[in-house]
């Protein structure tokens, strides 16, 4: 070995190489302004992510891969092959054996993506973990961001290498007819959608799990029992498309259909594009998150880009909102819509209120390193940044603004269409209801589970214990009613009893009994009911979450302070071994013969406070 | 360059490290020892970012392993005791991973692969498969990646495990290397033989608690400041005993035929004067053996191996 070489190669500093692809890579690409955007894919050509580049190679060299890919292929093209056989022998048209054959190869392979892909997914980062290279590339200063990225993209396009190469069986589908090849377009590109959260939610459990065994169980059974609710509701939203637009095409791959014969409608486009696309980036986005925050460090902020996409999801939200109304016609099933989309998202307001649960007391360590060096803006995204409080203080204001959005944005849409509509008190006093109430209960929700972390220092518990609490207080007032009054249910609609008030499904029973006019307008004020109950607990459960983050504070910097305190004196204890040498009579450790004089050492008692045994 | 000051960790009631300091000087080779269950790993993930402790603080070049994780991530090149390697991907493959990883630019990425890859020497095998590697093989490719980003201390937790004696001489030379090029080399070990012949300094832990610190051959005299040695004569005269008795530091003499067990206090300086005092009288030297002081009999006499 070269020493001299060696040491001067090793020891050198990174400076790139005069004349490489890298050079080349790194150089701006013209002028104007997308020269940003094109020299930055440059380099992302030039030089991508390397787990993406890793695990390509790493999975391309893998027979078992190359198994599946050809035996998946083979299974998918028997199945065709002898559906399209069986339903050709039957007394049906060519065309409509065309279409069958199409919706048995994507259905396929929607089974094998809902099936494999999230178990596929699922080895990422628990493979890393069991074969103990997880560590080296946490130390490797790789962002968890790039390392959960790689991985998905990875992911991604090797199960989308499976799909394209199952694409000649389609085939198939046209020596019968019926459909195009923009249909097998529009079909990849609903298998390519659906793709995205299946390895997403793959690659989100397996950052939380080490066994690749139960991740792979986990993750699998629990995405496919989801993929077969969402092809029945796709099924049923077919039908409902073949009655509003006279599509062709039934199944779960009606939408291909649509998209071919209609893609410039706008309502085509809003619906069957632009809205699902939205509903699998969203969830995407969100387990990669989610995935994001599982692989960083607790000292570093896991908050802040959940609070991001939650940003955007409200933004998205309101976007849906608007155009779902909109897409009713007349200003009676426009209020009544506004008002069905409200108490449903009632739901959603009491799912992501939860979201934010997991949040420790205090912001990571380095979030308040950092503080004191920060700006103006900084501080004050720290109002709502990481730590218990500052999270609560985003989830209210975060809850507020779903709510409003569900309520007064049905509301606007109607009366800009339709101005001069007679029965439009109604329906606000409908969502004014809703608003009211379900944001008091979601505030109460996310300030109890918040106090709830803080105190149990689990956001897993604080989850449970606040929706468990929540079902009961649903469940009780009902059946305590039931036993007052058997028959209350019947009269629901006139009156709601006061035990049943305390209930958070009073507001939405109110609701709808005030918009379908069966209640007077003034019993919206029923409302305030739950919303002063729910609301006062909320800013209890706030109050205690805010005092019980000072207590910590002030018991982690007497801590610190104690700890700086040590360091600066910097005196060490003395060793054990110096301890038992002070306790050896001095004339027996310098006169004692070698073997005794070390036996001595060793023979000293520990100290009283040294712990004996197991601690 | 590693200042450890009032380590303490637990798990649950489990205290496994308790008011821990230490220091390893610049350009040392550190030993860190003990029992099974000492706290040693625990020690070492808190060293290189993988763990928070509980109480107390590490500094890296002065770099608080807490407060600046990512600063002391470039600092260390850390190998762990059960290390793992990406097995479908060649040498060098792995290796440019790896300084991708680290932000090494594209354009001195294949520069420094080979560099590294002839300092550990597995240029030769560059295009193999990490699967088709021996293990001392593995062990050398897991060396070459903590040294891609130029860190300046090496941590390496149990390097020589599972190596065949041939492999383990050759990891030693490596490090020895390494210590030449200006790394701080912090070692953990069971192999208390291969460590004591590289070691400047070492740790002693037990049961979370360190046991004794310091150089080597200061930590043997602090255990037992009489040492002794052995001389073998080729013919010894009756009153050669007396001889070694008049020199300084001697406490006492015993003669076995042409064997002297000789004790003393003091340091290497009487050995050389013992054999200069023999040669003086005439005496013919054919054996002198110091006592050693070596790791292992520093380990045994102070731990007594109770398990945490």
């Amino acid at each position: 070995m070269s020493e001299a070489n060696t040491t001067a190669a090793v020891n050198a500093p990174a400076t790139p190489a005069p004349a490489t692809p890298a050079a080349a890579a790194n150089k701006p690409v013209g002028g104007g302004p997308l020269a940003p955007l094109l020299g930055w894919l440059a380099r992302l050509v030039a030089d991508p992510n390397p787990i993406l580049v890793k695990e390509l190679r790493a999975i391309f060299r893998t027979n078992l891969f190359i198994r599946f890919l050809y035996l998946s292929t083979g299974a998918i093209g028997v199945v065709v092959l002898s559906g399209g056989a069986i339903t050709a022998a039957g007394p049906v048209a060519p065309a409509d054996v065309g279409q069958i054959v199409f919706q048995i190869f994507f259905s396929m392979a929607l089974m094998v993506i809902s099936l494999v892909a999230p178990g596929y997914a699922a080895t990422a980062l628990t493979g890393e973990k069991e074969t103990g290279t997880y560590e080296s590339l946490i130390l490797s200063g790789m962002s968890p961001g790039r390392i959960v990225w790689g991985k998905f993209v990875a992911a991604y396009a090797s199960f989308g290498l499976i799909l394209v190469a199952y694409a000649p069986v389609v085939g198939i589908a046209f020596l019968f007819g019926g459909i195009s090849p923009w249909h097998v377009v529009t079909g990849y590109l609903g298998l390519f959608y659906v793709l995205g959260p299946a390895i997403a939610f793959g690659v989100a459990v397996s950052a939380r799990l080490t066994s690749t065994r139960v991740a792979i169980l986990l993750a699998a059974p629990l995405f496919f029992c989801f993929a077969c609710v969402a092809v029945g509701v796709m099924t049923g939203l077919g039908e409902a498309a073949r009655d509003a637009w006279g599509t062709g095409m039934a199944g779960p791959f009606w939408f291909t259909d649509a998209l071919v014969v209609r893609f410039f409608e706008w309502d085509t486009f809003g619906l069957v594009f632009l809205l699902p696309t939205f509903l699998f980036v969203m969830p995407t986005w969100f387990l990669l998150a989610s995935s994001v925050a599982a692989v960083r460090p607790a000292a570093e902020d896991r908050s802040t880009p959940m609070k991001v996409w939650s940003l955007v999801a409200i933004a998205g939200t309101y976007a849906i909102i608007v155009v779902t109304i909109s897409l009713v016609s007349g200003a009676r099933d426009r209020g009544i819509g506004g008002v069905v989309l409200a108490a449903f998202g009632g739901m959603f307001l009491a799912s992501y209120a939860l979201l934010f649960a997991d949040e420790p007391p205090l912001p990571p360590r380095l979030v308040e390193l950092r503080r004191k060096t920060m700006g103006p803006l900084g501080k004050l995204w720290l109002l709502v940044g990481p730590g218990a409080a500052p999270t609560l203080r985003f989830s209210f204001f975060t809850v507020v603004a779903l709510s409003a959005g569900f309520a007064f944005l049905p509301a606007m849409v109607r009366w800009a269409f339709d101005p001069r509509f007679g029965d439009h008190t109604d329906y606000d006093a409908a969502l004014l209801v809703l608003f009211l109430g379900n944001t008091a209960i979601a505030l109460c929700m996310a300030s109890a589970s918040a106090w709830l972390r803080t105190v149990l220092r689990n956001g897993l518990a604080a989850r449970v214990l606040t929706i468990a609490v929540f079902l009961a207080l649903i469940v009780v007032p009902f059946l305590g009613q039931l036993i007052i009054d058997p028959d209350f249910i019947d009269d629901i609609d006139d009156t709601i009893p006061f035990i049943i008030r305390l209930s958070p499904l009073a507001p939405t029973i109110l609701a709808i009994d005030i918009a379908s006019e069966e209640m007077p307008i003034w019993h919206a004020a029923e409302v305030l009911v739950p919303t002063l109950l729910y609301g006062v607990f909320a800013v209890l459960f706030w109050a205690l979450t805010e005092a019980r983050v000072v207590t910590v504070r002030k018991a982690v910097e007497a801590h610190r302070a104690r700890q700086i305190a040590r360091a600066s004196a910097a005196v060490a204890p003395p060793t054990l071994i110096e301890e038992r040498r002070r306790s050896v009579p001095p004339g027996r450790r310098s006169s004692a013969p070698p073997e005794e004089s070390a036996g001595s050492v060793a023979a000293v008692p520990a100290r009283d406070d040294e712990p004996e045994g197991t601690a | 360059m590693i200042r450890v000051e009032g380590l303490s960790h637990r798990f649950g009631a489990f205290h496994v490290l308790r008011d821990v300091w230490f220091h390893v000087p610049r350009g040392e080779i550190f030993g860190f020892i003990g029992p099974n269950g000492a706290g040693k790993t625990t020690t070492i993930r808190m060293m290189v970012t993988l763990l928070e402790p509980d109480d107390g603080r590490i500094l890296i070049d002065g770099i608080d392993v807490v407060e600046r994780p990512a600063e002391v991530r470039r600092l260390i090149g850390f190998m762990p005791d059960s290390f793992g390697v990406y097995e479908r991907v060649t040498v060098t493959e792995y290796l440019d991973f790896f300084a991708a990883a680290h932000g090494i630019d594209l354009g001195a990425r294949a520069r420094i692969v080979k560099a590294v890859m002839d300092l550990t020497e597995l240029g030769q095998i560059r295009d193999k498969l990490v699967s088709d590697m021996s293990k001392g093989m593995k062990q050398r490719l897991a060396i070459a990646r903590t040294l891609l980003h130029d860190p300046q201390v090496l941590v390496l937790d149990e390097p020589a495990n599972g190596l065949d004696p041939r492999a383990r001489i050759e990891m030693r030379q490596l490090i020895e290397e390494l210590q030449r090029l200006g790394k701080t080399i912090v070692l953990s070990s069971h192999i208390l033989t291969e460590l004591s012949d590289m070691v400047t300094s070492v740790v002693i832990l037990e049961r979370g608690r360190v046991l004794a610190n310091g150089a080597v051959g200061e930590i043997g005299r602090q255990l037992r400041p009489d040492r002794g040695a052995r001389i073998r004569l080729l013919h010894a005269p009756d009153n050669c005993e007396e001889v070694f008795r008049a020199v300084p530091g001697v406490l006492a003499v015993e003669r076995n035929g042409v064997d002297l067990a000789i004790g003393y206090t003091g340091g290497d300086e009487i050995v050389a004067a013992l054999v200069a005092r023999a040669v003086g009288a005439g005496l013919a030297v054919t054996r002198v053996e110091p006592d050693q002081n070596d790791l292992e009999r520093i380990f045994l006499e102070v731990t007594r191996g109770d398990l945490q």
